[in-house]
């Protein structure tokens, strides 16, 4: 087997709290899908025919209950759970399910909406025999007015530096401007052997990561990564470039054992191998190809680890972890898979006003002279007459009573919006009961929630 | 039958003298369902006259390979016309033992029938298909022509279940051009099926000699679309499918597989390895002292030669010539460079400017053909023949399992054209050709192969009898190394 995949469905959605509180991340619907059905739907189409997800128990049990997970998935799904409130990172997780890893692996998060061809970033992997290949995006403007923000300031996000060299695939130096003090420095080793870099801000990283074999290994005995994103590509992407020892020296010093301790790691990582690594040596040597041309060394610069990256300038590539991601994902969505915008099972009437941008989902009401743009309605929703619905996402289970006008606003699941209430760009959490006549713009309609 | 008709037509022309008085020919033919390399002997009435018939796969029968070592007649021809002496020849008798099968189809592009069939070939052993790109020039219209742009990858699944991951890789590295030269892509190619043979297990009820030669087929299918197979890598592929097929059928599993993986470590090592360390003890002779070296691109065995030369001290310089779109000759630079070795780089349009400086020519080759043509890549006839102008001897180093059956007189009938956008370059900003497929009149042609007549080749150093033979000698190894096989 060449490769597995591994979904990690835990996270818990800590930029989308309004969202998140009562619905888990993985199973927030986006264009009447649950989230993780979009990234298991790519490794399907790709010809995955088995992956591991990590999810707690909470979303197991709604994973088995959902029709849509049942029917439209049909790869067998190896779900791990992990304790919910466990401070346990992505990296952890996988150290968790080291067992059941046996070859090379795709880590994706489920919060990814994407339709890159797959084979970018894993022909990378393998034809380069790289240690990691990862894939990263063009970071779009979100321009629709995120509801219920009234009044708060987008925080300024911390830009993420990656550095790639002149071919563009090759990953340099990748760090966050939170880690970064007081300035940007790129070490004298990179700079000698890739004179020419080019550092981009403005990508999103789209968290989907081939990984060795020997990675996993390394990460069950460095216990001290926890995170893939934060803690581990950014090892691998600088020990590219560190001094590697091939035959451990034995240093008496004390104030060695650090870098002992460093350098055997190194060589965990430099133990990848076939058993013919001297045939592949040969192969190398008389190949006449080169990486990189101007200096005297050989390609790769003889290094053995190597970490690549794959740029989409076109195509969808969303991380749902916002909420202005989730509302834009689910303005695009729809463009992913080819069902039909209104499911067969929805009860139209026949003066009402669609448009043709909009989904409906299962078993919908939709009474006369309503007026639906550019929205999302979840299943067994029932919306009154005269209602005018724009740019609005509508979860499963809500009701709309008669003369509601909702524009560009999130009503979450089972909420019951009163008649005659207008609202703008308001966000109306789980079951939440709107009165009659409210008139609400930008305002975030919550519960308290439990500290 | 269609074989035997197509034999007896051939047969008929006059350049066969088959329509002459006095001469008979018959001939028998039988087809078996294993392929013989070697066949034949004729034997005629008065005088002994050894016709060997090499039919390897890649014979046509347009150009149907008879090359008669009339003894004693001096006569020597390779190629399509057989001249026989009518006067010494009485009756011709040919005995023909194979599946001579018609051009491959790698050749035969511009044949929807040809390519109906490869497609249903490719279905049954579920590979795709890889498209053609771009427009083709008329004279290599017969030709695959692909883009580096558009992988077989894209259509094969990921993970690669039907394929085995180490020949995916490998494709992917052939077809991206990280894994180039012939010596490279044998090694490579060996090593991924060392890779196969591990993971492999026999099914139930199968013998492993049959299955595993089965298993093999489409993986070289699938190598075929990533890049056409070089003679060097098809030679290793025929040795591997005869050792599988030799297994005894009691051989344990265990025991037959650690067997392949010994006999393929020593055809690395007996062919490749050994074999260059051989061909640079004869090159080394011929280098002296104070010598100027011209070599082309880049060759691995020429440059392992240099590189043996400069360590016995001899005080020679070296001439690099290199050509575009591929730029080999930097990676040559760079590895004598980095021995000590000093050089001069130069393109191939200053050819001629610095041959008079130059005492010897090296070059490497892809192939070498039965009837002493030298496959090389494109330009390597151009410097032989600038060399030949100029009286500068060209030695020409290729180890033995490189030397093919094949018979080809020009570089139109069987070559490889790669990627056209490789032709195109950005200077200044300016990307001239970038629109080249909209303009119609317009083709761009990317070469890769090119054959060098015998008469412009002095000398071939290989690794085997004394080490020097002259180009003319080929047929003779081969018919050596296959009566030792």
């Amino acid at each position: 087997m060449e490769l597995q995949a591994v979904l990690m469905a835990a996270g818990g959605g800590s930029r989308m709290t309004d969202l998140t509180y009562n619905t888990p991340k993985p199973m927030l619907p986006v264009g009447n899908k649950p989230l993780m059905w979009y990234p298991l739907n790519l490794l399907e189409r790709v010809g995955f025919e088995e992956v591991i997800v990590i999810t707690t128990k909470e979303v197991q049990k709604m994973m088995s209950t959902d029709p849509k997970m049942k029917v439209d998935v049909k790869m067998k799904l190896d779900v791990v759970c992990i304790q919910e409130d466990g401070d346990m990172g992505t990296a952890d997780a996988l150290r968790h399910i080291q067992q059941k890893i046996k070859t090379d692996i795709l880590v994706m998060s489920c919060d990814l909406i994407t339709d890159v061809a797959l084979h970018e970033v894993v022909d990378l992997f393998r034809a380069h025999n790289a240690t990691l290949a990862m894939l990263m995006s063009k970071a779009h403007e979100f321009t629709e007015t995120v509801p219920g923000q009234k009044g708060k300031k987008k925080t300024a996000e911390q830009r993420d530096f990656v550095g790639v060299d002149q071919s563009g695939k090759r990953l340099l130096f990748m760090a966050n401007e939170a880690d970064l003090e007081d300035g940007l420095s790129v070490r004298k080793s990179i700079m000698r052997k890739h004179p020419r870099m080019h550092i981009k801000t403005g990508l999103v990283d789209a968290h989907l990561y081939c990984l060795k074999k020997a990675v996993v290994d390394f990460l069950t005995e460095n216990k001290s990564i926890s995170s893939i994103r934060g803690e581990l590509v950014p090892y691998l992407v600088r020990k590219q470039f560190s001094k590697t020892t091939d035959s451990p020296k034995m240093k008496d010093d004390a104030e060695d054992q650090t870098q002992k301790k460093n350098d055997s790691s190194t060589n965990h990582e430099l133990l990848i191998s076939s058993r013919d690594e001297p045939l592949l040596q040969l192969a190398q040597e008389r190949s006449c190809w080169n990486d990189h041309h101007g200096d005297m060394s050989e390609a790769y610069h003889g290094g053995k680890l190597r970490c690549y990256v794959h740029i989409m300038d076109q195509g969808l590539c969303y991380r749902v972890n916002t909420l202005a991601a989730f509302i834009e994902a689910n303005r695009l969505a729809p463009k992913l898979f080819e069902e039909p915008a209104v499911h067969p099972s929805a009860v139209i009437s026949e003066r009402c006003q669609m448009g043709s941008d909009s989904i409906i989902g299962a078993l919908c009401q939709v009474a006369d002279k309503t007026s639906i743009k550019r929205s999302t309605i979840g299943n067994s929703t029932t919306v009154k007459e005269k209602v005018k619905v724009t740019n609005s996402i509508i979860m499963h289970g809500v009701t709309i009573e008669e003369g509601c006008n909702i524009q560009g606003s999130v009503i979450c699941s089972n909420a019951v919006i009163g008649r005659g209430a207008d609202l703008k760009y308001c966000l109306v959490g789980n079951g939440q009961r709107i009165e009659p006549e409210e008139r609400g713009g930008e305002l975030a309609y919550q519960t308290e929630q439990p500290n | 039958r269609e074989m035997r008709k197509d034999l007896a037509k051939s047969l008929q022309s006059p350049c066969f003298g088959g329509s002459e008085p006095g001469l008979q020919t018959n001939f028998f033919s039988s087809v078996t369902s294993f392929s013989f390399d070697h066949i034949s002997h004729l034997v005629t009435g008065k005088t002994h006259h050894l016709l060997n018939i090499c039919s390897s796969i890649d014979t046509t029968f347009t150009d149907f390979p008879l090359m008669p070592h009339i003894a004693g007649c001096g006569a020597q021809t390779g190629g399509r016309n057989v001249l026989v002496n009518r006067h010494t020849v009485e009756k011709v008798t040919l005995f023909v033992f194979s599946v001579v099968k018609r051009l491959p189809e790698h050749i035969q592009v511009d044949n929807p029938d040809v390519l109906k069939k490869l497609a249903k070939k490719l279905e049954r052993q579920q590979i795709p298909l890889r498209m053609d790109y771009g427009y083709k020039v008329s004279l290599f219209s017969h030709l695959h022509q692909y883009s580096r742009k558009a992988p077989l990858t894209q259509q094969v699944s990921i993970p690669s279940t039907v394929i085995h991951p180490a020949v995916v890789r490998l494709g992917l590295q052939y077809s991206q051009g990280i894994v180039t030269g012939s010596n490279a892509r044998s090694v490579a190619l060996l090593h991924a099926f060392k890779q196969v043979i591990r993971d492999y297990t026999t099914p139930p009820n199968e013998e492993l000699s049959r299955d595993l030669v089965n298993k093999l087929k489409p993986y070289i299918s699938f190598l075929n679309q990533c890049r056409p197979l070089s003679a060097s890598m098809g030679n290793a592929i025929k040795y591997i499918k005869k050792e599988i097929s030799n297994i005894p059928s009691q051989c344990k599993e265990e025991e037959a597989k650690s067997k392949l993986l010994n006999c393929i470590e020593c055809y690395i090592n007996e062919k490749i390895i050994l074999a260059a360390k051989a061909i640079a003890k004869s090159a080394i002779e011929k280098i002296s002292d104070g010598d100027v070296i011209l070599i082309y691109g880049c060759s691995s065995l020429v440059n392992h030669i240099l590189c043996e030369a400069f360590e016995k001290s001899r005080k020679f310089r070296v001439i690099v010539v290199d050509s575009r779109p591929r730029l080999e000759g930097r990676e040559a630079l760079r590895r004598l460079v980095q021995k000590g070795i000093s050089c001069t780089y130069v393109l191939i349009s200053a050819v001629s400017y610095v041959l008079p400086e130059v005492s010897k020519v090296f070059l490497g080759a892809h192939a070498l053909l039965a009837n002493g043509y030298v496959m090389s890549r494109v330009g390597t006839s151009q410097i032989a023949l600038v060399a030949k102008a100029f009286n500068v001897p060209v030695l020409v180093c290729c180890e033995t399992y490189k030397f093919c059956e094949r018979v080809q007189t020009d570089s139109f009938v069987s070559n490889e054209l790669d990627d056209p956008d490789d032709l195109i370059v950005t200077r200044k900003g300016k990307t001239h050709l970038k629109d080249w497929q909209e303009v119609p009149s317009l083709g761009l042609l990317n070469l890769v192969y090119d054959v060098t007549p015998p008469d412009f080749v002095d000398l071939v150093i290989t690794d085997l009898g004394l080490g020097m033979i002259p180009c003319t000698s080929v047929p003779v190894v081969l018919r050596v190394k296959n009566v030792d096989q």
